[in-house]
């Protein structure tokens, strides 16, 4: 049967029925009727279930059986919700933006990762031994349960949630954590991301975890009912599908990208033509190859999209603002949806075209049309021009203005990328070995040796290029931010301009990995809860609109991120109070003076998360586990600097680990060590004269007039056979994000770039040993991380 | 005898019948699941890794990927001996996280010896360790011809994290130096 569009009309009218208004509920009667008579015996059980008791319950309500007629309103909305939750093909209802889309292929590609852990967790819950095993399996499970939440995924959702309703109630009885049911769940969520991963939507049937809760529940003495029997749908999309197909919808979503991209440009710069001739481009291109292989829907939304932007090319007095914007950011929205259709795995929301069609020649005749439901407040810049009065000229009419300097790219998976690196490693090391031969060295033939040198420069230049390719800018993963605030500025009425500094800072792509999920969370918090509304900033004696600001930089060996904003700042107090309920903090602890930076410290603490959203805390909570666990897995640190009234500015510090660096390679007694050069800002003979043991501190330096500590790197790594001489070794003074310091070395062998190679994360190495390198000889250096060993150094001292 | 499907408990590791490699150390034979090991290959230079357990030898470099070494005879707790020419290190494949490469770890043994099939009759129960030392580390015996070798429990002996540096270790000579 065809739900969407049933079910679409359903929905609404559910949610606009009046309890005293009998032709409005016999609509929805005879709607509920219709599903009914579609429905057939592959459909679940449940959803039969759900539309008989709607329609009993309309039918008394109808009849006015019932004494509260609000109530049996409630219930036939609920038995409704309970439809569509039956449909794995929702999707229409909740199609994903392009934009969630980029967020669901990361969520999915982290999500990998979280069930093993999930799942090495669970297995660990049964080792009576391991305490903290039941805590890190919820934690992943509540985050799984949000990340679908912000996703749609609406089946994840409620799957997570009820286990996790299922461990709270299991673990306060005899039985303990429900392993099965929480590895039935990871099972489940095993195919859910590989059916995501191939690019469907919809979801295999959860039976199996609803069975594994239902025994649980049984075992309860609860009521085990028969919610286990639900068969699913059928439909797991075939990924594969048509070569050229699946080649329009890849680039087709690429286009849709930089549509969006530029449409966001365009509010900021509203007189710009480049924007405007991109989007069309874009719009054009996906309409013509649309066209080509028979994709009517798409062919006419971005025909509409299209117009709309010829139109802002061609008349200097109709300017892409407000209405026009929000259209063709929905077109293009609604594009993507459509996009997700083509392959078949969910079905194309027609409804929506025909109502978004409207609104575009509502838009191109000058009126102003009602905002869809969602999309309420506009946000973002000023402009109180509405249509129609725009002075500035909208730039040449576009048919030859230049193509866009976009460099000829080759898309190249990620493994393919890593096996090439590494291979490209093994040469070079293979290469040296060869050099190295006595056999080869023994021949002393002119030609051999330019042959030689020729080689390894060629082999040279490629692992310089071939390292290259693993660095990417941290542009991309800031404009998925711009999106986000735009949404949420307009759903919570705020005015908001995001400001982003230094987005060509290259990022390894392990680490830009991982700090995206944390940026999202603290961009949503900075948004949500940070920045304040307009009336309030202006009663403040602010600007009404707030201030975001994005920043990437390197600094001293480190990447540091900064998550910036204007806002109303931390609640000191809020924050104690609620450490002191939740059992975080004693009492005479928050009493005796307790440090800023402790207090924004309890925001991390795992379980904080919850209380503050119960008791609404500033929101500065949610999820921020989740951000200390992701930055602290690539082991950086957080910082907050918050200051009531004036803001917050969250501080990733990122240690370069798994980037390539420009390394000094040291000699400290027999090992030879890597230290970042960018830390590293003077390198001198420590002329015995300065460096001075002080009372209580060890020794010191006086640098330029400061006066620094001084480490023995063969003490704090703990090397035997080092530092002999002192007076013959050397003192680099070095700037890491924790102060400046003094390290001494036995000796400077040279200046390298090396990859940063992590070692085996079951090993418990210190924290001021960022991971080995391999040296042209084939033999590994460790690298160090200055800010760890400044920590490590302060700790033994301690 | 445990013939039923080898599912492997995360706590105790049990021996199952199969294909091992034997290799020496010290005066005794050790067995270890062949399916476990992915090369063995000569001594080669070891960088010390300092902070880490003293059966830690260090890390290598194997073809590009850093793995670190354990010294077998320190970890079961044998006499140590200055490595000969017939030293060698087996890399052994380690349980890792589903779907991704298995994580590996380098093993230092005195020589290995060959490849033996020890089927279900010849398999037996680990004995209960005497002392401490080594508890848990032998997953059964496997009788091959006239001797009884003890099969290891690789998981359990490489799991490094559970261990705490004895004695002696680098972690130490921080504070012996400072």
């Amino acid at each position: 049967m065809d739900h969407a569009s049933q079910f679409e009309t359903l929905a609404r009218a559910a949610m606009a029925a009046d309890a005293h208004d009998p032709p409005a509920l016999a609509a929805l009667h005879e709607q509920l009727d219709t599903i009914a008579a579609a429905l057939n015996a592959t459909d679940p059980a449940p959803l039969h279930d759900a539309v008989d008791t709607g329609r009993r319950l309309l039918t008394s309500l109808l009849l006015r059986e019932t004494d509260d007629p609000e109530g049996a309103l409630a219930l036939v909305r609920r038995s409704i919700e309970e439809i569509l939750s039956c449909l794995p093909d929702r999707a229409p209802a909740s199609a994903r933006s392009d934009e969630e889309n980029e967020l669901l292929a990361a969520w999915v590609a982290g999500c990998t990762d979280a069930l093993s852990r999930l799942e090495a967790a669970i297995l660990a819950t049964e080792d009576a031994s391991s305490t903290t095993a039941a805590d890190d399996a919820r934690r992943i499970i509540h985050t799984i349960k949000g990340e679908a939440g912000v996703l749609s995924l609406d089946a994840v959702r409620r799957a997570a949630h009820d286990l996790e309703s299922a461990i709270e109630i299991a673990e306060s009885g005899p039985d303990g954590f429900p392993a099965e049911a929480a590895l039935a769940f990871v099972d489940w969520m095993k195919s859910a991301v590989e059916v995501l991963d191939g690019g469907g939507s919809s979801l295999p049937p959860d039976t199996s975890v609803r069975t594994a809760l239902a025994r649980l529940q049984a075992d309860d003495g609860g009521t085990g009912d028969g919610t286990a029997a639900a068969s699913g749908k059928p439909g797991v999309p075939d990924a594969g599908g048509d070569g050229t197909l699946a080649e329009f919808v890849s680039e087709a979503r690429e286009h849709l990208a930089c549509a969006e991209s530029n449409l966001l440009r365009l509010e900021a710069a509203p007189d710009d033509p480049e924007p405007v001739n991109a989007v069309f481009r874009a719009f054009h291109t996906i309409k013509g190859v649309a066209g080509f292989l028979g994709l009517d829907l798409i062919v006419r939304i971005a025909h509409g999209a299209e117009t709309l932007l010829d139109r802002a090319r061609a008349d200097r007095t109709f300017r892409m603002e407000r209405d026009a914007l929000d259209v063709a950011l929905a077109a293009g929205d609604l594009l993507g949806r459509l996009l997700d259709a083509v392959d078949g795995s969910s079905v194309p929301p027609r409804a929506e075209c025909d109502a978004l069609l409207e609104r575009l020649v509502a838009v191109l005749d000058g009126r102003t049309t009602p905002p869809p439901p969602a999309a309420a407040a506009t946000a973002g810049p000023v402009g109180a021009g509405s249509t129609g009065t725009g002075s500035a000229g909208a730039g040449p009419a576009g048919a030859g203005s230049p193509r866009r300097m976009a460099e000829q790219t080759v898309k190249v998976s990620t493994s393919r990328l890593d096996t090439l690196l590494t291979m490209v490693s093994e040469l070079v090391i293979a290469q040296q070995m060869i050099i190295h031969d006595p056999a080869v060295r023994a021949i002393a033939g002119p030609r051999l040796q330019s042959s030689v040198a020729q080689a390894t420069k060629i082999i040279r230049n490629l692992h310089d290029l071939t390292m290259s390719l693993r660095m990417v800018t941290v542009r991309s993963t800031f404009q998925k931010m711009a999106r986000l605030v735009r949404d949420i500025a307009a759903r919570s009425g705020k005015q908001i301009t995001l400001v982003t500094e230094g987005e060509e800072t290259e990022f390894d792509r392990t680490v830009i990995e991982e700090i995206g999920d944390p940026l999202v969370h603290l961009v949503r918090n900075a948004c949500d809860h940070g920045i304040e509304s307009p009336a309030e900033r202006i009663a403040c004696g602010k600007a009404p609109t707030g201030r975001l600001t994005l920043r990437a930089c390197h600094q001293g060996g480190s990447v540091i991120v900064d998550i910036e904003d204007d806002g109303r700042g931390l609640d000191r107090d809020r924050i104690l109070r609620t450490a002191i309920e939740r059992g975080l903090l004693a009492h005479e602890q928050c009493s005796a003076g307790i440090t800023d930076r402790e207090v924004w410290q309890l925001i991390f603490l795992p379980g904080f998360s919850t209380a503050a959203e119960v008791t609404d805390l500033s929101g500065r909570g949610v999820g921020m586990d989740v951000v200390r666990r992701n930055i602290e897995r690539v082991r950086g640190t957080i910082e907050i600097h918050s200051a009531p009234g004036s803001g917050t500015r969250f501080r990733f510090s990122l240690p370069l680990t798994m980037a390539i660096i420009d390394g000094m390679v040291v000699r400290v007694g027999a090992g030879r060590f890597v230290l970042p050069t960018l830390a590293i800002e003077q390198c001198m003979r420590p002329v015995a004269a300065r460096v001075t043991a002080v009372a209580g501190r060890g020794d010191m330096a006086v640098i330029r007039g400061e006066l620094l500590p001084v480490y023995r790197l063969g003490r704090v790594l703990g090397l035997r056979g080092s530092d002999a001489e002192p007076v013959h070794s050397l003192l680099l003074v070095l700037d890491t994000p924790h102060g400046r310091c003094c390290v001494i070395v036995d000796e400077i062998l040279g200046q390298q770039q090396v990859v940063i190679k992590s070692l085996d994360p079951s090993m418990p190495v210190p924290r001021s040993i960022a991971g080995g390198a391999i040296l042209g000889d084939g033999r590994i250096a460790l690298i160090l991380d200055p800010a760890g060993l400044v920590a490590e150094a302060a700790d033994s001292d301690a | 005898m445990h013939s039923g499907p080898a599912s492997r408990s995360h706590r105790v590791e049990r021996a199952y019948p199969g294909r091992y490699l034997s290799f020496h150390l010290g005066c005794g034979a050790y067995g270890l699941d062949i399916l476990r090991v992915r090369e063995i290959i000569a001594m080669i230079d070891i960088t010390p890794l300092p902070g880490t357990p003293d059966f830690v030898r260090g890390i290598i470099n194997l073809r590009g990927r850093i793995i670190p070494v354990v010294e077998l005879r320190r970890r079961l707790g044998i006499a140590a001996a200055a490595d000969d020419d017939q030293a060698c290190i087996i890399v052994v494949e380690r349980e890792g996280r589903e779907g991704s490469d298995p994580r590996l770890t380098g093993v230092i043994v005195d020589r290995v010896s060959e490849i033996v099939d020890i089927d279900a009759d010849s398999i037996g129960p680990a004995p209960r360790p005497a002392r401490g030392t080594g508890a848990g580390f032998i997953s059964g015996v496997g009788r091959v011809q006239d001797t009884v070798i003890p099969l290891l429990a690789i998981d359990r002996i490489l799991h490094a994290g559970e261990v705490a540096p004895s004695g002696g270790g680098a972690g130490d000579a921080v504070t012996e130096a400072a």
